[in-house]
């Protein structure tokens, strides 16, 4: 995977210099050298039990559930699909296709503009905003896709306010709700990744054509935005995925529009379903997914630009474009943030029909939510379990790719669930695992497959950051460390995890926000009596308890806050300390 | 082609100043070489005769216009920068056509323009490549190529070379230097390298800290440095301070740290010299390749040591020495010697006979050593060296 321009000085993984939070795709370390020496029983061994983790809770179902599909679309002569089942994948397919491609163009449309007038027009407490736009970077997203029908539902408190300016607004369920839901969420990333572009592009080339005769926005148009392509495509396949894969707003603002991994749930939940619904649908987006990151990365490979020279960015003086800038994020801002005002003033709400502020408020809500001991309880117990899983594993990868070069094509692998749906993966593992018996019990009614998809999946995001540490580490410390004696794990644990240690802080909060929001995968999985916080806000939305939702949406929101603010802390006590 | 007029020029950033009360004057068709070490202004200086700072006070005239103001884009310049600034996502003939499609030239025109500055810079079938298919000197002829297709008046280089490698540096400099003198174009070269500079450069304006130090072609500033700051960063150089002992019509004697140094006083550099009294603070500089050194009790082939150490007038000119370091060169030896006062030298020899062999010069040995006091310099002005 080429690396985009400005990834990274350092080869390697592409780590966006924005927040890790917002970093975009992991990616395999470049051509490590191989650490010398053979490789120690003990080491051995570690290396083995995350390779065989791996294996068994993604090459095994992913391989599994691709050939069962095959084998259903094979086989359909003899067991024959559902009657118009490939006009039906088709349509599913366009509608899946025609929402994330809207969903990009509408991101990046506010984003690029935006992008540009904060970094290069000095806009006015730019900062601020953008920090202010983490909340619907940390937050999943179907908490902004049921405030989304807060705010514009038939009773929703905007639909009322538009009502008054004489505008009808349309129906929100459907392609609309899902467009406005995953455009407002997605454009705090697309923001991020091209901002991060942007300072990647060295003032000289400005300056340049400046001197050539070319105005500002002349340079703007000929030379800023040419460079910033691999990051626009970076950007737009990062939001077409998620559009892909979003579970949520079609559950919860979708209405009939079908998508592929609404099908795949529904299909997947329903007793009258036909079983090889999911599978083949499952397939197919796994085929889809791969295909459009391949493709991306060969459109990537042409507009990959390479500068070698870092040197700082150009900024116009421009009172007019810089007044326009500081309004327009304002405005978006406000836009992006309004969702999560609506949760919090619902959450506190006894009834909010068809008026400005609710008939009444109250903490029953939360008192409600409170007596769910249950679902918080077993947020925390998956968070206990698939947390330290994610990390060591995350810890083990990264230590492997970067001192064994031969197992490199491992991490397009361990990398595949980050572009995968998520109920994808839990599919994936159900159907792999579903008439598999251990000690007697059958492992599809058990919490370790929900704890294995989970942990498959929020993988990637735990490796990246981590992979990142790595990079910035020599080998040569390792073989300087080993030539002294030290054997391969005290050369790691003594020399190697002090310098890594603030991505694995930052690696194990990231971690811990990725699987208390975690719903897709779990969605397909959860056995008996495993709803955790996030199952819980989908379940009171689709039974109509907005309230109750919201008030569980806002505990969750602040639980993700706080992990921010310590990983934040904890990232800058570090720095400090190691300057 | 222009002439630039600076005066009274200041920058500063916040409290820092960056450019300090600087005057100077760039002729018409000269390559003038910008020299400082590296946060001496010389950029701010460059960056504020492209447009891309605003002076803080003072003027820069442009044939005679002030052009404090004028937005890049209308000063006619052309600039080659330290990263080559090519743009990425062009290939070489647009890199190179861009300022003229900016003009809205037609073509054809660009075409044959943009293939005649292709050709200049020996660049012809590369046309088509995309900048990361270039070598870093491939990359910087493409800059100079973008740059001077405009015909602008003047030509800015911003360490244009440091960059490149050693032996591509030399290659690209002199490819500069032919393109700067063929085309009669004013231009001004920024650079932290002496050697440069004195290479490249019709004239020379030494900085530090914001402040002109001297300015001169290269081979005033490389004789005749007017502080001692000049003198230790151009070329290499022994500086001692001292104090003037005695003055006589044709020579002076500076007491340094522990030795006495006969100074001539050579008659073209009279003037500056008149006013020197005895007890006046001043400083010394010998070049390492004028002093002599020869092993103890060698058969001389000019005699000028051996000559001279046997009547030493009293003066540390002439004497014995410890070889404390020596590194040997093909053409040269160089070293450090230690006087009996006190006081290193560093030297070189270079090796100018070849019929005879020389005895090798051997750390710790004795050496004799010679410096004639016509080539000792003897500067006035205390700048202070880093």
């Amino acid at each position: 995977m080429p690396c985009p321009r400005g990834a990274n000085r350092i080869r390697g993984p592409a780590s966006f210099r924005s927040r890790s939070m917002t970093q975009t795709l992991p990616r395999a370390s470049a051509r490590p050298r191989r650490l010398t020496g053979k490789t120690s029983p003990d080491v051995a061994l570690i290396y083995g039990i995350a390779i065989a983790f791996v294996t068994l809770f993604l090459i095994y179902p992913i391989v599994n559930l691709l050939v069962s599909s095959a084998l259903a679309v094979l086989n359909a002569a003899s067991k024959p699909l559902p009657e118009h089942f490939f006009g039906y994948m088709l349509t599913v397919t366009w509608n899946t296709f025609y929402l994330a491609l809207l969903t990009t163009c509408f991101s990046l449309a506010i984003a690029l503009p935006l992008a540009i007038l904060i970094t290069k027009f000095k806009v006015r407490s730019a900062n601020i905003w953008l920090g202010l736009l983490t909340v619907p970077l940390i937050t999943p997203a179907f908490i902004s896709s049921f405030s989304v029908i807060i705010l514009l539902g038939r009773t929703g408190v905007l639909t009322k306010a538009l009502k008054l300016l004489g505008i009808q607004f349309p129906q929100i369920y459907g392609l609309l709700g899902l467009v406005i839901t995953q455009t407002l969420h997605t454009i705090p990333y697309s923001l991020l990744v091209l901002i991060a572009g942007l300072k990647t592009v060295p003032r000289h080339i400005e300056e340049a054509a400046q001197s050539m005769g070319a105005s500002i926005a002349k340079t703007i148009f000929t030379i800023v935005i040419p460079s910033l392509y691999p990051h626009i495509l970076m950007a737009g396949i990062m939001v077409f995925l998620t559009s892909i894969g979003d579970i949520g707003g079609p559950l919860i603002i979708g209405g009939n529009y079908k998508v592929i991994s609404m099908e795949i749930y529904s299909n997947f939940i329903s007793y009258l379903g036909d079983e090889r619904i999911p599978l083949i649908f499952s397939a197919w987006l796994i085929l889809l997914s791969i295909i459009l990151m391949i493709g991306v990365n060969k459109l990537m490979q042409l507009t990959n630009v390479k500068t070698k020279f870092r040197i700082g960015i150009m900024e116009y003086s421009n009172k007019k474009a810089r007044l326009f800038g500081t309004l327009f994020i304002a405005i978006i801002s406000i836009l992006l943030l309004l969702p999560y005002v609506a949760i919090i003033i619902q959450s506190f709400a006894v009834r909010w029909n068809n008026s400005w502020l609710p008939a009444a408020f109250t903490l029953a809500n939360y008192q409600k939510v409170a007596g769910e001991t249950g679902a918080m309880l077993k947020t925390l117990i998956l968070l206990g379990t698939v947390t330290p899983i994610i990390v060591l594993l995350g810890i083990i990868f990264g230590q492997m790719y970067k001192t064994r070069p031969g197992m490199r094509w491992l991490s397009y692998i361990t990398l595949l669930p980050f572009i995968l749906p998520g109920v994808v993966v839990g599919v994936s593992i159900l159907q792999g695992y579903a008439t598999v018996k251990l000690f007697g019990l059958s492992l599809s009614g058990s919490v370790i497959l929900m704890i294995a998809a989970i942990a498959i999946r929020r993988l990637p995001v735990v490796l990246k950051p981590i992979e990142a540490g790595f990079a910035k580490i020599d080998i040569g410390q390792e073989e300087a460390a080993v030539s002294l004696g030290a054997r391969e794990l005290k050369a790691f644990m003594t020399v190697i995890f002090p310098q890594i240690r603030i991505s694995v802080y930052s690696a194990i909060v990231i971690g811990m926000i990725k699987v208390v929001t975690e719903l897709a995968s779990s969605l397909i999985i959860y056995p008996p009596g495993w709803r955790n916080m996030s199952l819980y806000v989908a379940y009171y939305v689709s039974e109509g308890f907005i309230s109750q939702a919201s008030a569980m949406a806002v505990i969750m929101i602040i639980l993700v806050g706080i992990g921010t603010v310590v990983s934040n802390y904890l990232t800058s006590k570090e720095n400090k300390k190691y300057g | 082609m222009a002439d630039i007029l600076v005066q009274n020029l200041v920058k500063k950033f916040g409290t820092a100043t960056a450019v300090d009360n600087l005057n100077l004057e760039i002729k018409k068709g000269e390559m003038t070489a910008l020299l400082g070490p590296s946060g001496c202004g010389k950029t701010t200086l460059l960056r504020m005769l492209a447009g891309f700072e605003t002076p803080t006070s003072g003027t820069i005239r442009v044939n005679g216009q002030v052009v404090n103001d004028l937005p890049p884009q209308q000063r006619k310049i052309g600039i080659v920068f330290q990263d080559y600034a090519i743009f990425p996502t062009m290939t070489v003939f647009d890199n190179i056509a861009y300022g003229l499609k900016i003009k809205k030239l037609d073509k054809a025109e660009i075409n044959r323009s943009v293939m005649e500055y292709l050709g200049l810079v020996g660049l012809v079938g590369y046309e088509k490549r995309m900048p990361s298919q270039l070598s870093g000197g491939q990359q910087q002829r493409v800059a100079l190529a973008r740059a001077l297709i405009t015909k602008p008046e003047v030509l800015l280089l911003d360490e244009p070379l440091s960059n490149l490698d050693a032996a591509l540096r030399l290659r690209i400099r002199k490819e500069i230097r032919k393109i700067q003198q063929a085309l009669g174009i004013t231009a001004v070269f920024v650079t932290h390298d002496q050697e440069e500079a004195l290479s490249i450069a019709d004239r020379i304006f030494v900085m530090r800290s914001g402040k002109l130090m001297q300015a001169g072609t290269p081979a005033e500033i490389y004789a005749r440095p007017q502080n001692d700051f000049v003198a230790d960063f151009i070329g290499k150089s022994n500086i001692l301070y001292g104090k003037v002992v005695d003055v006589q019509s044709q020579s002076l004697r500076v007491q340094t740290k522990g030795a006495e140094f006969e100074v001539r006083r050579p008659a073209h550099d009279a003037a500056r010299l008149d006013a020197i009294t005895v007890n006046q603070d001043v400083w010394i500089s010998i070049r390492p390749h004028l002093i002599q050194v020869r092993a103890k009790g060698a058969e001389s082939g000019e005699g000028t040591a051996a000559k001279h150490t046997a009547a030493n007038h009293g003066v540390a000119n002439y004497g014995e020495a410890r070889l404390t370091y020596v590194e040997y060169l093909g053409n040269y030896t160089k070293g450090e010697i230690h006087l009996a006062a006190g006081i290193d030298l560093e030297f070189e020899h270079y090796h100018l006979d070849a019929e005879h062999e020389e005895t090798p010069l051997i750390r710790g040995q004795d050496v004799e050593y010679a410096i004639k006091p016509g080539n000792i310099y003897l500067g006035l002005d205390i700048k202070g060296i880093e």
